[in-house]
């Protein structure tokens, strides 16, 4: 079409001519010219459109001037005004509809080009037939998805089904592993996982809503079948209430996500071969803590044979001999379980947890060392200390930790006496430990360094340990710090804040 | 020998549960039991008088069982010890061994290990008692004698006939006969050899 309308124009200026100057119709044929305007905006440039305008103006002249030069009627100069203001105003409009449309396929252009050429992957879609559906279903008098979700279960995949996809972008492509639209258009409903029902679920609910957007973050299979995490927007413009045109924008951030969970098993994997060789510390007395009743239970289970097997059984002294005997097990298991959990080798948990009881359960576990060092322990222990959302075994790790400093700080022979004192508070909107020992000390230039990772001042230390306790902390949104005054003991301290949750 | 018919053992050791365990064990086999829960608590309750022996933990709060044996030692208390120990004790074992404990048993031990440790221990403390009332006696039975007897006697257990002895006290070899008869029966001997031993025994009680 484009190509001929120059010629079709021509000649419908030319038929329009002839007819206005060789026939002597009381009319204004010259009008007509406006088609010809009309047909030169779908080729002619602005520049051109004006000429044209003005060359159908000039036509009409002359044609005026041949046919009634000398003695111009009224009537004939009427109509050639006419004429001239129509074909002029049609020229005014359609140099503006051009400039409009200018400025329209330029942004079309832009926009063509972003969507082309972005970093984010696009794919448009149409959700016609799922917002026909949501509007189905709302008549038929559900309140809200949630309804729907009880009643029909199956209508999250129904909508997947419903969803068509219309155009991608090459990142889009790139991002499924997809050859070309066709095959990501076949790929479609397998590409969402069923970890992805609740995002379809929170999706439609944004329709229902009439949400303009939608954002959140899944897990998605590529066209190979292969996992990738997705940042996504489905962004519903307010404008197209009908949803035949949804923009879903989607970032790829599998490697991000990778490298943050690589970080964060790296993370729990120190934290439990630190914990690992803390108990490797600790083993001697923990094999005491076990061997204890088992000696007990061994002994007992003797002396009550020997009681039932004298000429007059005592079978009271059997009885007491087996009740002990429970009571041991008991006691060597409740060890056991507590070393199980903390060399146990889980990642970190979110639970609400009470400071005081996991402190009481970490000094348990390294009793024996702060006795066998000749150190007369105080607890003060909050009976009620609010609860605070950490894991449990990573705050007994950080626990055991300052403590075993804290003996290690007092071993040196030179230290006249050994005190320890563990509390826990509540300091403000916190909880917070404490441990204070009465050892060497610290000096103060050290204080900044103490929780650097590979500092240490221990002959055989590794230097993880405080390192690990702080990232700990920090992990629970806590904070830890250590103050000292050379010679006089140092003090430890931690805290945990109420109601946030763990970052870890 | 006080007549007190059975024996007497002491159990010292922190852990309570352990310490009865070891107490009913004893009592089945008709001993007589003593528990304590610090080596303090021991002292403060004085040497026993009749025959008995120590089981001691060799860790305990406050002071070693190994410190502790030293200074039992250093008290002249020479009650037989028998040790327990737990895992990685082994040098602390070798010590104890070295300043003279009597067994040491690995916990968790077989209680007939632990009876026949302490029945050992306990027969040792035996030989002790009764070797320390024989000499006790003996040495009633040398303060009996006179200072002349007592001259005698210390030159006739070197080998001295009676009449060097007379020429050396200046006194005749009738007399020294007659001293020498005396200080035979008074010591409850019959001959030279056995005087000899006896004088041997008693010479480290008398400080020469």
């Amino acid at each position: 079409m484009s190509r001929f309308s120059p010629f079709v124009a021509m000649f419908i200026a030319v038929a329009i001519f002839a007819l206005d100057t060789l026939t002597t119709f009381d009319m204004a044929i010259a009008v007509l010219y406006v088609t010809v305007v009309l047909l030169a905006l779908s080729f002619a440039t602005k520049k051109n459109l004006l000429v044209i305008g003005a060359g159908c103006m000039g036509l009409t002249l002359l044609s005026f001037a041949v046919s009634h030069g000398e003695d111009p009627t009224s009537d004939a100069t009427a109509r050639c005004f006419v004429s001239l203001s129509a074909i002029g105003i049609t020229t005014f409009l359609a140099y503006q509809v051009k400039t409009g449309i200018a400025i329209l396929r330029e942004s079309e252009q832009r926009y063509r080009t972003i969507f082309l050429a972005t970093g984010v992957a696009i794919l448009e879609m149409d959700f016609t037939l799922v917002k026909a559906a949501v509007h189905q279903l709302k008549s038929q008098g559900f309140a809200d998805i949630r309804a729907v979700a009880a009643k029909d279960p199956s209508f999250a995949s129904k909508a997947i089904a419903m969803m068509k996809l219309t155009k991608v972008n090459n990142t889009a492509l790139t991002t499924f592993s997809a050859k070309d639209f066709n095959t990501l258009k076949a790929a479609l409903p397998t590409l969402i996982g069923e970890d992805m029902e609740g995002a379809i679920w929170a999706l439609l609910e944004a329709i229902w809503d009439g949400r303009p957007v939608y954002e959140s973050e899944t897990m998605m299979n590529d066209v190979n079948g292969d996992r990738i995490a997705i940042l996504y927007n489905v962004a519903m413009p307010a404008d197209r209430p009908l949803l035949d045109t949804v923009l879903v924008s989607i970032v790829d951030v599998t490697a991000r996500r990778q490298a943050e969970n690589e970080l964060h098993a790296a993370h729990t994997e120190l934290a439990h071969v630190t914990r690992i060789a803390t108990l490797g510390e600790l083993t001697v007395s923990i094999a005491h803590e076990v061997n204890q009743p088992l000696a007990a239970i061994v002994t007992n289970g003797g002396a009550g044979l020997r009681w039932l097997k004298r000429s007059a059984p005592d079978l009271g002294e059997v009885e007491t001999a087996m009740q002990r005997m429970i009571a041991d097990a008991g006691r060597a298991s409740e060890v056991i379980k507590r070393l199980r959990t903390l060399s146990s080798k889980t990642t970190p948990q979110a639970a609400p947890v009470n400071l005081s009881e996991i402190a009481a359960e970490s000094i348990a576990l390294v009793q024996r060392e702060i006795t066998s060092h000749k150190i007369s322990l105080r607890t003060e222990l909050a009976r009620k200390l609010p609860l605070v959302i950490g894991d449990r075994i990573q705050l007994q790790q950080v626990i055991i930790n300052l403590i075993l400093n804290a003996i290690q700080a007092m071993a040196d022979p030179a230290v006249a006496t050994r005190t320890l004192l563990i509390a826990t508070t509540r300091a403000g909107d916190a909880v917070q430990l404490n441990v204070r020992d009465s050892g060497t000390g610290f000096a103060a230039t050290k204080a900044a360094h103490l929780f650097d990772a590979f500092y240490t001042t221990k002959a055989d230390g590794m230097g993880m340990g405080l390192s690990i306790c702080r990232s700990i902390v920090t992990a629970h949104g806590g904070r830890i710090s250590a103050h000292s005054e050379p010679g006089n003991g140092a003090s430890f301290e931690f805290t945990i804040p109420l109601q946030e949750e763990p970052v870890s | 020998m006080t007549g007190t018919p059975s024996p007497l053992v002491f159990v010292v050791d922190d852990d309570v549960s352990l310490r009865e365990a070891l107490g009913s064990l004893f009592r089945s086999v008709g001993m007589q039991v003593e528990l304590f829960g610090s080596p303090a608590e021991f002292l403060a309750r004085g040497p026993a008088t009749c025959e008995s022996c120590l089981v001691l933990d060799i860790r305990l709060p406050g002071v070693s069982g190994l410190d502790f044996q030293t200074q039992l030692a250093k008290r002249g208390n020479t009650i037989p010890i028998v040790f327990m120990t737990g895992h990685g004790d082994v040098p602390m074992s070798v010590r104890a061994m070295k300043a003279g404990a009597l067994d040491f048993l690995m916990k968790p031990f077989r209680d007939q290990d632990m009876l026949d440790a302490v029945s050992n221990a306990l027969a040792l403390d035996r030989e002790r008692r009764a070797a320390e009332s024989e000499l006790s006696t003996l040495r009633a039975r040398y303060d009996s004698l006179t200072a002349r007897e007592r001259e005698v006697i210390a030159l006739v257990t070197t080998g001295l006939m009676n009449k060097q002895i007379a020429g050396q006290l200046g006194v005749s070899e009738i007399t020294v006969k007659i001293h020498r008869g005396h200080l035979m029966e008074k010591m409850g001997v019959r001959t030279l050899a056995e005087l000899v031993k006896i004088y041997q025994m008693l010479r480290p009680e008398r400080g020469i």
